[in-house]
């Protein structure tokens, strides 16, 4: 419970921060939204026992982006890969907020973990955050591929909610042929999507 | 790179198959052609085989005739073996909560290996689309499943996690690009997983889901878990390369997981 509490609390005051980030982006740093992902969405740094497990992805760790090699790295190569981040590992926040009417998007900036690049954006409207999506997360040596096969679950009354959630696959306690007829698997199957 | 909205087109498939509905979803180079419907015939097959081998529901199964003492286990394929092997060591790392084998009222004990061959049988068809170059897969059993993502720039599949306490929502989303998803739980079938240790219903937790490399063990620790009752999360978190969820039955939900 405690685990859980400190999650919500995290992902509270990543939004908060994220919406200040918003509200003052070009005054923001790379350290400040960093941060903001460690804490809230990005999962914790692994060097917290209290914390560990609540993240959203499997993106732990500091922004710290050069030569990591601590203990629970031992077989990296200490430099994180980033084949696929466009920008220079300073680079500031980049940020596509619109104006407040309807959905806007927080896009924050590309936080260099022991592992390569991570970029959330957020999608608010009424003050929610309605969606969260990962636009770069780390992929290139085994390490990385194997870090990012899966994530964490992601609780959905603390994100989005349900109806807002796209899913492909269901998983739940086995269901028998007759029950998959009242399932949600059954409606994706039947839809096609 | 996007992970929040599908962007690329998929294909699905649903075959019942040992009384559960199996589904797959297919995307990039070869998701309805003849390369695609080769491997869901050879995928259903293999599941075949493996349900005329160990259902405990067919009195002709190898299996059935294992427990009426008419064969022995290495009379059979080498995968009886395997399974029971698997079963076997489940045992020992659950501290005995978990047991393919079924001691009845008068004392008798037959085998009853369902929790483990059913994602040991999904993993092993899984690979029929392992040849398909290019493709990615999602293969669900009843609910438990096998997930590829062949090209990186393709986003990662997204899998509901259903909320026990109400089935038709969901209580958690999670990404997952090579690798399972297996949960354990009582909501649709009513209670039939028991902790082996006391022959009891288990206590306190609705659901477990968790995620590995293989389903195989995504399930078999699914299941687990859920016989331990209310030790399933301290269990859990002693595993390696595990992640997942625990719903219990008062609402709460914990997140385990290495972050590493």
């Amino acid at each position: 419970m405690r685990r859980i509490s400190f999650w919500i609390l995290s992902t509270i005051s990543a939004a908060v921060l994220l919406f200040g980030f918003d509200a003052s982006q070009r005054g923001s740093s790379i350290g400040g939204s960093a941060a903001a992902f460690s804490g809230g969405l990005a999962g914790t740094t692994s060097t917290s026992g209290t914390t560990s497990g609540n993240g959203a992805d499997s993106t732990s760790g500091s922004g710290n982006s050069s030569g990591s090699s601590d203990g629970n790295s031992g077989n990296n190569s200490g430099n994180p890969s980033s084949p696929s981040n466009p920008s220079s590992p300073s680079s500031p926040a980049s940020p596509s907020s619109q104006p407040q009417t309807a959905a806007s998007t927080v896009t924050g900036a590309v936080a260099q973990t022991r592992w390569g690049p991570v970029q959330i954006r957020l999608t608010i409207a009424g003050g929610q955050i309605t969606k969260v999506g990962v636009l770069q997360y780390p992929n290139g040596n085994s390490l990385d591929l194997q870090i990012a096969n899966y994530a964490f679950p992601r609780l959905i009354q603390q994100t989005i909610s349900t109806q807002g959630a796209h899913v492909d696959m269901v998983s739940g306690a086995t269901y028998t042929s007759t029950g998959y007829l009242q399932s949600l698997q059954s409606a994706l199957d039947q839809a096609n999507l | 790179m996007t992970v929040d909205q599908p962007v690329v087109p998929l294909h699905r498939y649903v075959e019942h198959l040992m009384g559960m509905p199996i589904s797959l979803a297919l995307r990039g180079r070869h998701v309805d052609d003849e390369a695609a419907h080769d491997a869901w015939r050879r995928c259903l097959d293999s599941l075949r085989v493996v349900d005329a081998t160990f259902s405990t529901y067919r009195d002709d199964s190898f299996l059935s005739r294992l427990n009426r003492g008419e064969v022995t286990a290495d009379d059979g394929p080498p995968e009886v073996r395997e399974v029971l092997d698997l079963g076997e060591r489940a045992r020992l790392e659950s501290g005995g909560a978990f047991d393919v084998r079924r001691v009845g009222a008068d004392g008798t004990s037959r085998l009853d290996p369902d929790g483990v061959v059913k994602g040991w049988a999904v993993q092993r068809a899984a690979v029929a689309f392992a040849d398909l170059p290019d493709t990615d897969y999602c293969l669900s059993a009843g609910g438990d499943m096998v997930c590829h993502v062949a090209d990186d720039t393709r986003p990662a599949w997204r899998i509901g996690i259903e909320d026990p306490h109400d089935p038709s929502t969901l209580a958690a989303t999670v990404e997952v690009r090579h690798g399972a998803v297996a949960t354990s739980g009582h909501a649709h079938r009513g209670q039939h997983v028991v902790d082996a240790r006391t022959g009891a219903a288990p206590a306190a937790v609705a659901s477990v889901t968790v995620l590995a490399d293989d389903l195989t063990w995504a399930d078999l620790d699914a299941t687990a878990a859920y016989a331990l009752g209310p030790e399933a999360l301290a269990w859990l978190r002693g595993r390696i390369g595990r992640r997942g969820l625990v719903i219990w039955d008062d609402g709460r939900s914990d997140v385990f997981g290495d972050p590493t």
